[in-house]
């Protein structure tokens, strides 16, 4: 029987179902003087302004409770443009200004980012010094317009610089800076950063326009709440004014820049108020909503402050940082995860009166310091109000939260803490301070290249049978590579079969076992090569007393690759050889250079997914772009970063010193700190042409340019053919066109193989099929044949009442329906996959054709 | 499903598939229910250069010897010898299945000497032990020819 087999082509590009790739805007607002007592949702009650524009951000977005921000204005913006702490920049009072040497967030942007944003300040900036108009361009500010100071003089009579140019404004200031705001985001047509920092509710406190506020403006308290209500409904205007598709492309962040005014307080202690180093001059709302993220409507009360939005905007625009910068952490992750603790403590400082005082907290107790060594400690969860000083009465757990809080504070006032979670200062990786440890990790990420070129052919032929997909593979690069010592590539011929309708099944499959030994492969790349993510011996750290090898601390290979390391030997598809045959332990540029030039270097987000293989468990693995869970293409991002702090060995049994990458356990998950989780995979909507239909896929796997770059782990049903220890198939292939006998229709004639293009009209089934395409078909036989595609059930109409044998054949030959009869016959309960009709009368064969069950 | 399982049975399983490769050969003794196992992977052309031989002089009984020579596994205090069972050919490399003259007690210590290939520069030798569900695996060299490891 002739073997009857089909290739499902490798095709890689499609029609678009996505969207080009959609950076997010982000708008900032910075409310002037508006405290965590002004706004409902944020613990503290009392009358408030009516604020239903804030109130509904909050309710689709995240609200902070415990974040810092500086006393006053200048200090806490210069703090979200540098991301450092007064104490580092010398801005501890108005007006700053923030020296150049301090790169801004606008700045940052611009010498980091892969995509081209549009940067603009609208409204106060007051981290110039007051004079300087171009401070803000200086800064990378691509347009400004607003004004300097402290605040407007008067909100109905203002100079405005446009930058760098005065002139006269004689509208509402909050009215004027809103329509700046939507005129400037009218006419963006690339991702966008807007930071509006409006001059309300800052005095000078006017009424605003009637139709902006319901509060009647009848005294200093009731203003302010006017002012706030007219900026609620401007905020509203500004929103409503983007186009729906641009908004859900957008994240919004609202924030108060300091404590609420003398004026405006009824709730904390005389003093403790703006301009105030207590919890009413420092503490404000923040709120982020929009795009990513996930958790809506939700509180948390993880510290967190002002310095952290200079990270946190970075990495949501895709700047992945190692923990943060400077002083400033990413809080990124918290946006799609509660329950994790980024932040242990909190710091600011500010010049008060010409006295310098300073803050630290825990989640529960606060320390206030200053100059002159006086101290002040709080139970800031119990006495928010600070009304009851304990410094003079501490318990002995008070006492010691004290001793660490003020120790902490000399280290971040004469340097860069150890505790931050930040890679900062002269640390080589994430917190990694004051270690003994005498080995200098060598990482090597230069692969060795590529030095020789295939000698056999490659194979790979996808078919459907029942409810699996199944991969026959030679093994063997369909690309350049290098090799040491005597591991040259072989073909090694495999099967494999996956799921073909993948589902999550809530476990995570590893692709080590619990020792940590290698055991499986995460899958098969789309010409046969495997995916090896983890390496065996000897690429495990050794004992050097005993030698016996530590498998908690496998290398991690993508850090081990070239001469440097000298036996890991990587080549130009970060692959090498063992046993296994041929196996990628990282990105494949070799291979992915050979289908799609320039894919591994690019910056550009392809129109449609790099589709490369499938896992073990049959969901598809694409190459570092695809569909976001809003269907948007991007470059998706691994959730992994460096451990902070030193690792726990003593360099014996174990690695000591800092995590620098060299082994797979110096990295870390921090879900939300990326696109993707744990095993580099993304629940999202995917549609890959896999040859014979467009198949879709709720979650495909990612290899990324970063750590892990392979996934290591499965969370689908893992198939047993990616074990390390399933066989290889055995067979001859005689004619070395990587096709053994058993799935060679002509073993003996490499032109004829699965994979062999058909030539027409001649009498020679070149692909393998079962079809010639000379050979006159059934419908100009008079048969009809339908539906097909079908469901498992269809019917065979004869053109006359002679009996036909009609006979159905797998892809792979196996016979799985004979039929003799004639007129209407109907064939039901076919499983789904592709299937060849033959029809004979007579022991002669009159024609094939191929049948599609879905 | 027929189709894999027929070509299950012709398919040609290894335990040697997990390590890379560099200069090293692989030791691996292993316990179960029911034996004492050594099965051994290592280069062929640095056999036939340590021993100054041709391929086609290469037999059982030669490797068994240069193995007793080399090397030594003293299990539970006691000293075993090896037989090499079968030897077979893997690319560049032979495959040694070995027997231990020992019963197959309850192992509590291992200890081993090792001089194999310890002629050829930078060579090293990873032992990997499986005795009694309990797995540890060691480099040997130049610098290093006896382990002692306790289960």
């Amino acid at each position: 029987m002739r073997s009857l087999f089909t290739i499902i082509l490798l095709i890689l590009s499609w029609s678009p179902f996505f969207a080009q790739d959609q950076s997010p805007n982000i708008i900032l607002i910075l409310a002037d003087d508006l405290g965590i007592d002004v706004l409902d949702g944020f613990g503290i009650d009392g009358d408030k302004p009516h604020t239903p524009t804030i109130d509904s951000l909050r309710a689709s977005g995240i609200a902070f409770t415990n974040c810092w921000a500086a006393p006053q204005c200048s200090p806490t913006r210069a703090a979200i443009l540098s991301g450092k702490y007064g104490i580092n920049t010398g801005v501890m009072k108005p007006p700053g200004p923030l020296e150049l040497e301090h790169t801004s967030i606008f700045t940052r942007i611009k010498e980091t980012s892969e995509i081209d944003y549009n940067m603009s300040v609208i409204g106060k900036w007051h981290v110039g010094g007051n004079t300087n108009l171009d401070h803000p361009a200086e800064h990378g500010v691509d347009h400004f317009e607003g004004f300097l100071n402290a605040n407007v003089e008067d909100y109905y009579e203002w100079t405005k610089v446009v930058n760098g140019v005065s002139e006269e404004v004689t509208e509402y200031a909050t009215t004027h800076l809103t329509d700046a705001a939507i005129d400037w985001v009218g006419v963006q047509e690339q991702p966008w950063f807007l930071w509006l920092a409006h001059a309300a509710p800052h005095s000078p406190f006017q009424a605003p326009p009637v139709d902006l506020h319901l509060t009647e403006a009848v005294d200093d308290r009731t203003t302010y709440f006017a002012m706030v209500e007219a900026m609620d409904v401007e905020i509203k205007r500004l929103i409503n004014s983007i186009d729906s598709k641009t908004l859900e492309n957008t994240i919004i962040i609202f924030i108060g820049d300091n404590g609420t005014p003398r004026v405006a307080n009824t709730f904390f202690p005389r003093g403790h108020i703006k301009s105030s180093i207590y919890e009413g001059g420092v503490r404000v709302p923040m709120i982020l909503s929009g795009k990513n993220i996930s958790r809506i409507g939700e509180t948390e009360a993880g510290l967190v402050q002002v310095t952290d939005l200079h990270a946190t905007i970075l990495e949501l625009i895709g700047i992945q940082l190692p923990g943060g910068i400077y002083n400033s952490l990413s809080i990124k992750p918290l946006l799609s995860e509660g329950g994790q603790t980024l932040r242990d403590i909190n710091y600011v400082d500010y010049l008060d009166d010409g006295v310098l005082v300073w803050a630290t907290r825990t989640d529960r107790y606060k320390l206030i310091e200053d100059e002159a060594g006086n101290q002040e400690f709080y139970d800031i969860i119990e006495d928010i109000k600070e009304e009851n000083n304990l410094v003079s009465s501490l318990t002995t757990e008070q006492l010691a939260i004290k001793e660490m809080l003020a120790s902490e504070a000399v280290i971040i006032r004469s340097g860069w803490s150890c505790n931050d979670g930040i890679q900062n200062g002269t640390e080589t990786s994430i917190d990694a301070c004051d270690y003994e440890c005498d080995i200098v990790d060598v990482l090597s990420k230069e692969n060795i290249g590529c030095c020789d070129e295939p000698t056999y052919s490659n194979a790979y032929l996808e078919f459907i049978e029942g409810s699996e997909r199944f991969i026959y593979t030679n093994g063997y690069p369909n690309h350049d590579f290098c090799f040491t010592s005597d591991r040259i590539p072989e073909p090694n011929f495999k099967l494999y079969g996956v799921d073909l309708n993948p589902q999550l099944t809530g476990e995570e499959t590893y692709v080590v076992s619990e020792d940590g030994m290698p055991t499986r492969f995460f899958g098969v790349a789309k010409n046969g090569v495997i995916f090896m993510p983890s390496p065996g011996l000897p690429f495990v750290f050794e004992n050097t007393s005993t030698g016996e090898y530590n498998w908690d601390w496998p290398y991690e290979p993508t850090t081990n690759q070239g001469p440097d390391r000298g036996q890991v030997s990587l080549d130009c598809s970060t692959a090498h050889t063992n046993g296994n045959g041929y196996h990628y332990h990282g990105n494949m540029f070799e291979y992915l250079e050979t289908i799609e030039p320039g894919s591994t270097t690019t910056s550009e987000i392809p129109a449609t997914p790099i589709h490369i293989g499938w896992a073990s468990d049959g969901f598809p693995i694409v190459y570092r772009f695809g569909p976001d869970k809003d269907g948007n293409m991007k470059e998706l991002l691994p959730s992994f970063q460096l451990r902070s702090g030193i690792r726990p060995g003593d360099g014996i049994s174990e690695p000591c010193g800092p995590y620098t990458g060299k082994y797979t356990r110096d990295f870390e998950y921090i879900s939300g700190k990326g696109d993707l989780n744990q095993c580099n995979g993304i629940e999202a909507e995917l549609k890959i042409n896999t040859g014979s239909e467009v198949e879709t896929f709720n979650f495909y796997y990612v290899i990324t340019s970063d750590f892990p770059e392979l996934p290591k782990c499965l969370l689908g049903n893992v198939s047993t053919d990616f074990s390390n220890r399933a066989a290889s198939l055995q067979g001859k292939d005689e004619d070395n066109d990587g096709f053994i006998e058993r799935f060679d229709c002509d073993d003996n004639n490499a032109s004829i193989n699965p994979g062999a293009v058909e030539i027409t009209d001649n009498e020679i089934d070149e692909n393998c099929d079962g079809v010639l395409t000379g050979f006159v078909d059934l419908e100009t036989q008079g048969f009809l044949i339908g539906p097909n595609p079908n469901n498992g059930s269809f019917w065979v109409e004869t053109p006359t009442r002679e009996n036909f044998e009609i006979t159905l054949f797998t892809l792979s030959g196996k016979l799985v329906r004979k039929i003799s009869g004639n007129g209407h016959v109907d064939i039901q309960d076919m499983e789904t996959g592709t299937y060849t009709l033959m029809i004979n009368k007579a022991n002669q064969m009159i024609g094939t054709t191929k049948i599609i069950v879905q | 499903m027929k189709l894999i399982a027929l070509l299950l049975i012709s398919m040609f399983q290894t335990s040697f598939q997990t390590e890379h490769d560099v200069v090293i050969a692989i030791f691996s003794l292993s316990q179960d229910d029911q034996s004492v196992k050594l099965e051994i992977g290592f280069d062929i052309e640095d056999y036939l250069f340590t021993n100054k031989i041709l391929k086609e002089q290469v037999t059982i009984a030669q490797v068994s010897q240069y193995l007793n020579d080399k090397t030594s596994w003293i299990i539970n205090d006691t000293n075993s010898t090896i037989a090499v069972v079968s030897l077979y050919v893997d690319e560049e490399h032979f495959r040694a299945e070995c027997a231990l003259n020992i019963s197959n007690i309850k192992i509590e210590k291992v200890k081993i000497f090792n001089e194999f290939f310890m002629n050829v520069d930078g060579h090293s030798n990873i032992i990997r032990l499986d005795i009694n569900g309990k797995r540890k695996d060691y480099r040997m060299y130049e610098g290093r020819k006896m382990i002692e490891v306790l289960f």
